[in-house]
């Protein structure tokens, strides 16, 4: 029978500098679900920066009680209904009297929590960390999905901005169900149009035609599709190689990869075998060199892919082959990069009609029909940057930039007037030297919604002048360059 | 419009009303629309179906450290 003490204190550990293994040893003799693999995990990525943990003994998961209730509870060795929580911090607490008494003066340093399951090995369950708060990791060049989770430890509010990670038990869940997991609890914590689902939610929805679902069986594409179908997306499959063992990758479809990356949503990426989930990018601006190209895509300059793996702690890096930092290299059977990659499914609004290779098409279809005023607005090669967002966010960020600069830019606040569809495709176009300073000089607007036969543009900017209805304006004295639409995946 | 007459405000219609016909930009949409009628009659647009045919059934992710 299990027993569950009613008086549960909260325990505070110190693990900051020498007291690391101290501190974690410690930890690991009263919190006995947490297991060498948990401790391995946590403490990899949280070397250098926690510098105390909270334990919260006796903790009632949503996550890990759905399993308990549809899986665990049937079989002979039951477990535990309850978890354990660990949340961390970047400065030390001495006792949690202090956390209860002034909880303003952790708050700025509270870097996340980890649920800790009663599970073999595979202990981590629904775990937030902010990444801003890890060590390695330049903010300049991070791009990464984040939203806010609210958790309360001794009666105080605490709030946390990540992406949801939890580990696969390899009983009843497999790596495509916590990928999944992932993106449907970040999903619904971030918009309130979708529903919270849980672990069993999505064993539940696997088809049943290939046998028994559970334990341990793997997802095909129909699983994928139904189960986020279901949730309330619109899922594509985005087909990098024709084949697993195929060693070049289809060019134009990594280029929609990154567009739906930069776009804000998180992609389920296939490893033929292995699932993990995309959900942003590193850059690095000295990977393109000025030459005789007169576009460059803006995903030339993709240095790594910013993955949550269930069998590593979130935020990875999985870069190309030979990149020191790509944590695919450290599989022990086969080793993982950029190149990888098979397929990818994104979950995409329902919404959105018109698909990133054909918007791509449509929008450099201008640029290259306008290519003698682009040159007008700066030195070749130009960077082209398609992303998609939402008209309200689209018109938030013009109107910052129209007085965010030392000039009011009437053509920024003139555009935010107008009336757009709900999703927008959007591509940026910047001389190579402004790009590195996150400037633009032209902007060109499409319909997502649009039907493939429809004129989906809505209007073109090139420096100074606008062109939209079949008509153009040149507002001379206006800016002629622009702040790029940046942290669009939610990362400041 | 010179530098100092740069416009706080301005509606749509008092911008068009000063603007020029964008016949290139024109050209380049009816080119759009030309090629995307093309495309459909001849069958381009289903490279998804084909792609879906092959990727339907195919396990995604069931794989262990």
């Amino acid at each position: 029978m299990v027993t569950v003490n009613r008086i549960s204190r909260l325990e505070t550990y110190p693990i900051g500098g020498l007291s690391w293994d101290d501190g974690w040893a410690k930890l690991k003799l009263n919190c006995s679900y947490l297991s060498d693999w948990g401790i391995e995990n946590l403490a990899e990525g949280l070397r250098g920066v926690a510098a105390s943990v909270v334990y919260e003994p006796h903790y009632v998961c949503k996550d890990h009680r759905n399993l308990f209730s549809n899986f665990y509870s049937k079989k002979f060795n039951v477990g535990s209904p309850y978890t354990s929580r660990l949340h961390f911090f970047s400065v030390p607490i001495d006792k949690i009297e202090d956390l209860q008494a002034s909880p303003e003066r952790f708050r700025d340093h509270y870097i996340g929590y980890s649920v800790i399951r009663p599970v073999k090995e595979r202990c981590l369950g629904r775990t937030v960390i902010d990444p801003l708060k890890l060590q390695n990791i330049d903010k300049r060049t991070f791009y990464c999905l984040r939203t806010t989770f609210e958790t309360h430890i001794g009666g105080r509010r605490f709030k946390v901005d990540g992406y949801p990670y939890t580990s696969q038990d390899g009983d009843v869940t497999v790596c495509a169900h916590s990928a999944l997991w992932g993106v449907c609890r970040y999903l619904s914590e971030r918009y309130s149009t979708y529903r919270e689902t849980y672990p069993f939610d999505l064993v539940k929805l696997t088809e049943t035609s290939s046998g028994r679902v559970y334990p341990h069986r793997g997802m095909t594409y129909s699983d994928y599709c139904t189960i986020l179908s279901e949730f309330g997306t619109y899922p594509i499959i985005l087909r990098l190689k024709e084949h697993a063992g195929d060693a070049r990758v289809n060019a134009a479809e990594f280029n929609n990869l990154c567009t739906y990356i930069e776009s804000g949503f998180p992609l389920l990426a296939s490893y033929a075998g292995h699932v993990v989930t995309i959900i942003g990018h590193t850059i690095d601006y000295d990977l393109v060199q000025p030459g005789f190209h007169n576009f460059i895509d803006s995903s030339s300059f993709l240095k790594q892919f910013v993955v949550v793996d269930d069998n590593f702690f979130p935020y990875q890096r999985l870069g190309h082959r030979g990149d020191p930092q790509n944590y695919g290299k450290r599989y022990r059977k086969r080793k993982y990069d950029i190149s990888s990659i098979v397929t990818a499914v994104c979950p995409l609004p329902e919404k959105v009609f018109l698909l990133a290779d054909k918007a791509r098409e449509r929008t450099l279809e201008y640029c290259k029909g306008y290519s003698k005023m682009l040159s007008a607005t700066g030195k070749p090669p130009f960077v082209t940057r398609l992303f998609l967002t939402t008209n309200p966010s689209f018109k938030r960020r013009k109107l910052e930039a129209a007085s965010g600069g030392p000039q009011f830019d009437f053509l920024s606040s003139f555009v935010a007037q107008f009336n757009l569809p709900h999703f927008i495709w959007v591509m940026e176009v910047s001389p190579l030297n402004l790009y590195k300073r996150g400037f633009c000089t032209t902007e060109i607007v499409m319909d997502a919604t649009c039907g493939v036969l429809e004129d989906a543009s809505i209007f073109m900017r090139i420096g100074d002048t606008l062109i939209i209805d079949g008509k153009q304006n040149t507002v001379s004295g206006n800016p002629k360059h622009f702040p790029q639409y940046t942290h669009n995946l939610g990362e400041r | 419009m010179s530098k100092k007459d740069v416009p706080k405000n301005m509606g749509l219609d008092e911008f068009l009303a000063g603007a020029t016909e964008a016949h290139q930009f024109k050209q380049i949409t009816l080119k759009i629309i030309e090629k995307e009628n093309k495309a459909l009659s001849s069958g381009e647009g289903n490279k998804r179906d084909q792609d879906w045919a092959v990727l339907a059934n195919q396990v995604v992710g069931s794989e262990n450290f």
